[in-house]
């Protein structure tokens, strides 16, 4: 079973270009309303800025690197064996 | 089947949580693989996508939390998943450092969800491989979405069968 989330109602105001340019969408059949006509583009934008590359650039210099200490691969395995183990006990109801 | 990270000529590939610790992680023995990988993610021409699950964070944000409780002032080498459990005031403060990393790691990756039907899949991964649940779920949202490629140091993903795994 597949969850559909309910859309919402929200007011817009468009210039009539721009409508006249929602409708033309439409016609064209490649879309069934206005609603999934803006729904694609608004999905188109959000991509374009989330590649944004100064946007990315920066998001790369906070993250590299920012933590430093002591890991190799011995201690990640620990690691992930220590948070595996006391996930299983505490679900087990040992803990 | 694996191959080196550096030779992946791909344009989309899946991310194991020890490759998004690599990357924010400057001392990690995947640093700097795992660097070369989000180079060329952010890179203005012809960018490769990094894909990973939702689940995929918690993993990595565990295993940043575990790390950063070896250094002073917490110097816990034992049990740290029991201490985190019991010192809620120690996991707000580890995030304090951790937080705005993972939000800037957000950015450069696309999450995907864990669907119910990745879990019928994880049950038949572990049944033909042998994978453990957690990375047989990794193989099934790959699977859903086409992705062929992993980058991990983690060789149980070379039972796979369709699946090239990148090493770090």
């Amino acid at each position: 079973m597949t969850t559909k989330l309910r859309k919402q109602d929200f007011a817009a105001r468009l210039s009539p270009e721009t409508l006249g340019q929602l409708d033309m969408l439409v016609k064209g059949g490649k879309f069934q309303n206005r609603t999934e006509a803006i729904e694609v583009a608004v999905n188109r934008l959000f991509d374009a800025e989330r590649r944004d590359p100064d946007r990315l650039r920066r998001a790369f210099e906070r993250a590299c690197g920012a933590i430093s200490g002591g890991i190799d691969r011995e201690a990640w395995r620990r690691a992930e064996a220590d948070r595996l183990e006391w996930e299983a006990a505490r679900n087990a109801g040992r803990r | 089947m694996s191959q080196p990270l550096s030779v992946f000529q791909g344009d989309v590939l899946y991310l194991d949580a020890m490759v998004l610790v690599g990357f924010v992680h400057a001392r990690s023995p995947w640093h700097y693989a795992s660097r070369q990988v989000f180079v060329r993610a952010v890179a203005p021409e012809e960018p490769i996508r990094l894909i990973t699950a939702s689940l995929t964070m918690d993993e990595a944000v565990f295993l940043l939390l575990q790390e950063l409780l070896i250094d002073p002032p917490y110097s816990i080498t034992r049990s740290r998943s029991q201490y985190l459990t019991e010192h809620p005031e120690v996991v707000q403060q580890l995030m304090g450092t951790i937080d705005p990393v993972v939000q800037s790691l957000s950015e450069l990756i696309t999450l995907e969800p864990v669907l119910a039907e990745d879990v019928a899949a994880m049950r038949l991964e572990m049944l033909s491989s042998g994978l453990l649940p957690r990375d047989a779920i990794h193989v099934a949202v790959m699977r859903r979405l086409g992705i062929d490629a992993i980058a991990s140091d983690d060789e149980a993903f070379e039972r796979c069968t369709g699946i090239m795994l990148y090493r770090p």
